[in-house]
């Protein structure tokens, strides 16, 4: 009789130990003694840290491209364009512009050195008045319109703003300028030298 | 809990040396239908799942595996006369979102898992998703790790959101 009595008592109480067994921590959920349907939730929770960043390219990766143009003599201020002879990672005049970010919209801007006075012409760089051709005989053409290079200037400062990609913050836009001489001035002869900065800004 | 009463019975019929008569055995205390259902580890509270993506890889194609790993449990009893089947569901409708208001849906977010017993997947951005079926009584459970697609650029953020299992049983 006490054995019977013995193991009754530890049957029940294993039983006891499956029903009321401490829950387990974290997110959970039971239902017991459910009647018809039965139901227990328990969620988790997620989150993706996503940087800021912001890539922008204008032509050859590791260095500067020198665009050239020779006029001919017989072309000097004629109002004929001058394609590039050298200089671009694509073609003579032709660069590769990318640009990628998620910052919101981007804006570019172009500076130059020449201190506001245009290109100058390197064999005056001693005279009191230097040679000069203004930056906006230079042009700037893409083959994409969500990427269009800001229009140049003596003084800089001119902007582009590419387009974004569908209205997010992101943008992710590949183009080829391609530079032209407009030859709108008949100027000295000369060596006429400048360079021109692009910069790509986040608001 | 069968074998252990099988063992009891003999036990209780050898030590009392009773006569031909039959035994009844009732066990009474037990709940009815019983469902339990956990996600994450032990603590209070929410577990959170962060994903890192470094700046160089935003959106190029390379998961990142988030932590921390989840255990997911699930334990379904019925009496053996009624027995039914289980069937546990995600909600990842709502997808996640960043305090300027962008988002991402949780189809970007699959998982591993530490065996079969609960498969591996990918949210599908349902109410009602189904993971695993089976009858029971009985309690199965696996680690799941999960991991971003990383697959699109996305604005800059921190992107949050909650998924819901349901352990269910008619």
């Amino acid at each position: 009789m006490h054995t019977f009595i013995k193991l009754l008592f530890n049957a029940i109480t294993l039983a006891g130990i499956m029903v009321l067994s401490p829950m387990a921590m974290g997110e959970s959920d039971q239902d017991n003694a459910c009647a018809g349907s039965c139901s227990a939730q328990a969620r988790v929770a997620f989150t993706i840290n996503v940087p800021g960043f912001l890539r922008f390219q204008v032509g050859s990766l590791a260095s500067i491209d020198d665009v050239t143009f020779n006029v001919p003599a017989n072309n000097v201020g004629d109002a004929s364009v001058v394609m590039a002879n050298i200089g671009g990672d694509v073609a003579a005049g032709i660069l590769t512009a990318k640009i990628a970010g998620n910052v919101g919209q981007i804006t570019i801007t172009e500076t130059n050195n020449g201190g506001g006075e245009g290109i100058l012409g390197t064999g005056t760089m001693m005279q009191v008045t230097q040679n000069a051709i203004p930056y906006t005989d230079i042009s700037c053409s893409s083959n994409d319109s969500d990427l269009v290079a800001p229009s140049l200037s003596d003084s800089g400062g001119n902007t582009s703003t590419p387009t974004l990609q569908g209205g997010s913050g992101v943008t992710q836009r590949s183009a080829e300028w391609t530079y032209t001489y407009l030859n709108t001035t008949v100027v000295e002869q000369d060596k006429y030298s400048g360079q021109v900065t692009y910069t790509a800004t986040d608001p | 809990m069968k074998g252990r009463y099988q063992i009891f019975l003999t036990a209780v019929l050898l030590s009392c040396f009773l006569p031909a008569h039959a035994v009844t055995i009732v066990v009474s205390g037990l709940p009815n239908d019983q469902l339990r259902i956990r996600v994450g580890s032990t603590g209070s509270g929410i577990n959170v799942v962060t994903f890192n993506v470094p700046v160089g890889q935003i959106g190029n194609g390379v998961p990142i595996t988030g932590t921390p790993q989840i255990l997911v449990r699930v334990t379904a009893r019925s009496a053996v006369a009624n027995s039914k089947t289980a069937t546990l569901t995600a909600n990842s409708l709502t997808p996640m979102m960043s305090a300027g208001g962008d988002t991402i849906p949780f189809t970007t977010i699959n998982w591993t898992t530490s065996d079969g017993d609960i498969p591996a997947g990918a949210f599908d951005g349902s109410n009602t998703q189904s993971l695993l079926t089976f009858q029971n009584s009985r309690s199965i459970e696996n680690t799941h790790t999960f991991h971003y697609s990383n697959v699109n650029v996305v604005p800059t953020g921190t992107y949050t959101g909650r998924v819901t299992y349901t352990l269910s049983m008619p």
